[in-house]
């Protein structure tokens, strides 16, 4: 991990959230991750592969622990009351703040694996081969997972504010 | 509208498209107002999904230093543990130098001489055992060090040790407490007494 956990920290929590989309959970998944990988660094063959290696663990520590609840549900429900519906974000940002909230609730209103396809390439800009080796998939289902997302997400926003005024301002001919 | 071309508006976006292939998109692009628009929400979107995750998702206060301690409370620590196996292996040589010595310099009640010194000192050893008897000790559970009294377990308890001295009136024996049953410690506080006549041996 030649990454300083001041870079790497904040990055696994959040896709932690995403994968949880629970903040107590992400934060624990979090911890748990930095500690499985730190027993298993000697796995790590590239050091500048630590930030896709450790979502790697974490992916696989999340379908672990719902495999061990046996129910998403629980997730859900937990996500609904702890989780992300409290986002509080600065003041300044109000219009973008609710902009931010809108795509962030939309984008945990997906599929799981259409969830964690499309963090990873619109938040973390990894390569989808790099997408499938973090989830475990064949990049072929990462490119079908990736546009599903991205067009379920466009259909749910459509309507957003900043978007009719993006679209207003600059739609081209 | 071509609407088996908007269906590539994705594949367009992210580059998947050959050359040829983006360049007919492109003539479809620039004459489908609504693939237009869906690309200008798709911006947005990432525009809005790349910044907004900075600051709408704040870190939980303190959570770095927790993984950073949780990692160094992880690491080995070669000096303690270090330190430990030789506190340990000092604490079973002591033991086993004090049972060797006792046990070994005394022969517990029942069994033979074998374990008398071969040079035992003068006026010691070899005597009724009668006399100066080893006081039974308070049965203390020790589970501190119950680790370490490895030879109370691994074989069977030889009983109370008995002690005296071959001469009594050469010295005063004085028991001494242990945790360790297998133990015996005694102190031997010799006599002083006034020289005595030609070929005298001091026993009775």
């Amino acid at each position: 991990m030649s990454n300083s956990l001041e870079e790497l920290v904040p990055r696994v929590y959040r896709f932690a959230l995403r994968l949880t989309r629970d903040r107590h959970e992400a934060e624990d998944l979090a911890q748990e991750t930095f500690l499985r990988g730190w027993g298993h660094r000697a796995a790590l063959r590239d050091p500048a592969a630590a930030r896709t290696w450790l979502f790697g663990i974490a992916v696989n520590l999340w379908r672990s622990r719902l495999r061990r609840r046996r129910t998403a549900r629980q997730g859900l429900e937990s996500s609904e009351e702890a989780g992300l519906g409290r986002v509080r974000l600065p003041d300044q940002d109000a219009i973008a703040r609710e902009d931010v909230a809108r795509v962030l609730q939309a984008m945990d209103a997906l599929p799981d694996r259409q969830r964690e396809v499309l963090y990873l390439h619109a938040c973390e800009a990894l390569s989808l081969p790099q997408i499938a080796e973090v989830l475990g998939i064949h990049p072929g289902a990462v490119k079908a997972s990736l546009s599903l997302a991205r067009k379920r997400l466009r259909r749910q926003l459509k309507d957003l504010d900043c978007l009719r005024r993006v679209c207003g301002n600059e739609t081209s001919p | 509208m071509n609407r088996s071309q908007c269906e590539h508006l994705d594949d367009y976006l992210l580059g998947w498209l050959s050359p040829d292939e983006a360049a007919a998109f492109e003539r479809h692009l620039a004459g489908c107002p609504a693939c237009g628009r869906e690309r200008e929400v798709q911006r947005s979107i990432e525009n809005l999904l790349g910044s907004g995750e900075a600051f709408s998702e704040p870190l939980p206060l303190g959570l770095i230093d927790r993984i950073r301690d949780g990692l160094q409370a992880d690491q080995p620590r070669p000096s303690g543990r270090r330190a430990w196996v030789l506190a340990v292996a000092a604490s079973v040589l002591v033991l086993a130098l004090a049972g060797g010595l006792t046990l070994g310099r005394w022969s517990p009640r029942g069994q033979q001489q074998a374990a008398v010194p071969s040079q035992p000192q003068q006026g010691v050893a070899s005597a009724p055992d009668n006399l100066s008897p080893r006081e039974p000790l308070p049965e203390e559970s020790t589970p501190n060090r119950a680790a370490l009294a490895v030879p109370a377990a691994a074989r069977p308890h030889p009983g109370p040790a008995r002690v005296a001295l071959a001469d009594p009136s050469a010295g005063i024996v004085v028991p001494v407490a242990t945790k360790n049953p297998n133990i015996t410690m005694v102190w031997i506080y010799p006599t002083i007494k006034p020289a005595a006549p030609s070929g005298a041996s001091g026993s009775e």
